[in-house]
């Protein structure tokens, strides 16, 4: 019996495309295509779903990570496949920690969303070992420390660093420490140029 | 010994001026020490004064009535008195004279008195005003005085009616380039009130301020222009997923050629061709479809999706046009809590939606044809939330049950706006 797939993808060529794959595997058959996660949760309490392709930035500003972790909660049989493009790393972590099935980065994986998909379904979870890599100014995303990654999300917010400290717990001159050091290591110039490098490369996203 | 009338008439007459310089002496000194209160000192050069003056007036009397050829009164006989005498009383006259006006310089060095207040306040860079409650100086500086000027275009008169000109700004900016900043309190010297101002002159903290006030301004933009650019950049990323999509069409079409062109040409056999066409069919209903973003489409779509997998059938009215995302949000949750009201408990099979906008509102009404429940029913669970959700966002929402239910809400695309019409319950 062909495991039932539902697909949440707000762009529509890339949906378009996944419905191809899936329709083209006959281990596979399409339940239906939804553009908001929000709406997932309803469609596996009316429809028997096996598998979900989830998209983690969704219509409206729903979150993928925040449907899923509900569909877990309350639909632990069902599997569920990350699929992303963005490098954030905080969304792999979650992704963990809430019971995703497996993590498919769109362009990265040399792995086809098919295999991913099956190996998923026969119990396998399939993670990438880490984000893939971006560069930024001088360095890459890899270089950066968890802390430094949770400022520069919040520094695209254009808070100032007493405020971004006062989110994170910490002090207004530990933010500009660890402000500086990135600096440093990506060469660049200003938090401004940082926080747009970091947020246009997809490694920072809130 | 020869008597001083005896002695050359240049003599006489340099004695004399001798005598005179003693006089201006015991002047200076008495003045120094009045002013220092030294009353002691100060009546000492009072008698060196009237030792110089009394020697220099028998001189000059002595000599005139010699010119004229009468004899000399008894009154003017010290003229006989040895000359050494009067050198003798000059020459002591002198070095008191000396003696207290370097005494009074010492004291000065060493006493602190209202001048040398008053003078070392005028080297102050602050400016400082002690006044009484009906606003009399006691005490201004030189640096108060020239701040006062430069405010009202005079010298400081009235400390109190200052103090009320100043009082309600805290930083001036004054003419010639500086900034000063006052400072207010009362003192009380043995119970009387006395009223102190000081000008603190704070031009660089002023020009620091202000470079940090401009500095404050451009990161306050930059700022800006980040939040605004954090709201594009989701769009930007998914139009370069669109093209990464398209990029794999592209390449997917070229495989496809090359296929067709192996079908064509080669024996192949009948499921070979059909696995082409089928291709070819796939890729052509992908390239049909708009790739544009429609978040509203997408929200019908979504709606419909969810109606056939409960079993409902959507009967629209209308669509939403808006590209609000707050909008098709609350839209979207309302139209999900009627879909789901009327499969549950309504037992329905359609559900009506109406919609329509204006340039402030979207408006919609949901309607099912399922049965009317015996009375209005109380709101608790999604329909609370969602009132809530609504209201908060400006927006009204209103429950009819009497021949049908029906949910009707409004949502102003803009925040807040109380122009929106009540809906009337």
């Amino acid at each position: 019996m062909p495991y039932r797939v539902l697909i949440v993808e707000d762009q529509e060529m890339p949906r378009q495309l996944f419905e191809i794959f899936v329709k083209s595997d006959p281990r596979f058959t399409h339940v239906a295509s939804i553009s908001n996660a929000s709406l997932a949760v309803d469609l596996c309490s009316r429809d028997r779903v096996d598998l979900i392709l989830m998209d983690v930035m969704t219509e409206l500003g729903s979150s993928g990570l925040d449907a899923a972790e509900e569909i877990k909660r309350t639909y632990p049989e069902v599997k569920i496949v990350i699929v992303t493009s963005m490098p954030e790393a905080s969304w792999l972590k979650r992704a963990k920690e809430i019971g995703v099935d497996s993590f498919w980065y769109k362009e990265e994986q040399k792995a086809p969303i098919l295999a991913v998909m099956e190996r998923t379904m026969a119990g396998e979870s399939i993670y990438p070992d880490q984000t893939p890599t971006v560069r930024i100014g001088c360095t890459n995303n890899h270089e950066f420390t968890d802390r430094e990654l949770e400022i520069l999300r919040e520094l695209i917010s254009g808070d100032s660093n007493a405020e971004i400290g006062a989110r994170l717990g910490i002090g207004a001159s530990t933010v500009k420490y660890h402000v500086q050091n990135m600096l440093e290591k990506t060469g660049m110039h200003t938090r401004t140029e940082l926080a747009a490098a970091a947020k246009s490369a997809g490694i920072a996203i809130k | 010994m020869k008597s001083f009338i005896l002695l050359p008439v240049p003599v006489q007459n340099a004695v004399c001026l001798w005598a005179l310089l003693v006089c201006f002496g015991g002047i200076a000194d008495t003045m120094l020490l009045c002013k220092q209160k030294r009353y002691r000192s100060c009546s000492v050069s009072v008698l060196c004064f009237a030792a110089g003056y009394f020697l220099m007036h028998v001189c000059r009397e002595g000599s005139e009535l010699r010119l004229k050829g009468q004899a000399l009164p008894l009154a003017l006989s010290v003229l006989h008195s040895p000359y050494v005498l009067f050198l003798l009383v000059l020459a002591l006259a002198s070095l008191v004279c000396v003696c207290l006006y370097a005494s009074a310089r010492r004291w000065k060095m060493t006493h602190i008195t209202s001048a040398s207040i008053k003078e070392s306040l005028d080297l102050l860079p602050a400016g400082i005003c002690y006044y009484l409650d009906e606003g009399r100086c006691l005490l201004i500086n030189h640096r108060m005085n020239g701040i006062c000027s430069l405010l009202t275009g005079r010298s400081l008169q009235n400390g109190a009616a200052f103090y009320e000109r100043i009082k309600d700004k805290k930083v001036h900016a004054l003419p010639d380039g500086t900034a000063v900043s006052f400072r207010y309190r009362v003192l009380y010297d043995q119970g009387a009130p006395l009223h102190e101002l000081i000008a603190d002159d704070i031009t660089e903290l002023y020009e620091k301020s202000e470079e940090l006030r401009r500095d404050n301004e451009r990161v306050r933009q930059l700022s800006m222009s980040m939040k605004a650019y954090g709201e594009t950049i989701t769009d930007t990323v998914r139009r370069q997923e669109i093209l990464q999509a398209k990029i794999s069409i592209h390449d997917e079409l070229n495989r496809m050629i090359l296929a067709t062109k192996k079908t064509t040409e080669g024996s192949s056999s009948e499921e070979e061709r059909r696995a082409v066409l089928q291709m070819w069919r796939a890729q052509a209903l992908l390239l049909a479809k708009d790739a544009s973003e429609k978040k509203s489409r997408n929200v019908v779509s979504d709606l419909n999706t969810l109606a056939a997998a409960i079993g409902i059938r959507l009967a629209w009215d209308g669509a939403p046009r808006t590209a609000s995302t707050q909008v098709l949000a609350l839209f979207l949750s309302a139209a999900r809590e009627a879909m789901i009201n009327a499969s549950k408990h309504a037992g329905a099979e359609l559900l009506s939606i109406h919609v329509s906008e204006s340039e402030k509102a979207l408006f919609a009404s949901f309607s099912n044809g399922g049965h009317v429940p015996p009375q209005p029913p109380a709101e608790s669970g999604g329909l609370k939330t969602l009132r809530e959700r609504i209201e908060n966002a400006g927006g009204q929402m209103r429950i009819d049950a009497a021949d049908r239910f029906v949910l009707s809400i409004t949502i102003p695309k803009e925040e807040r706006n109380d122009a929106i019409p009540r809906i009337d319950r």
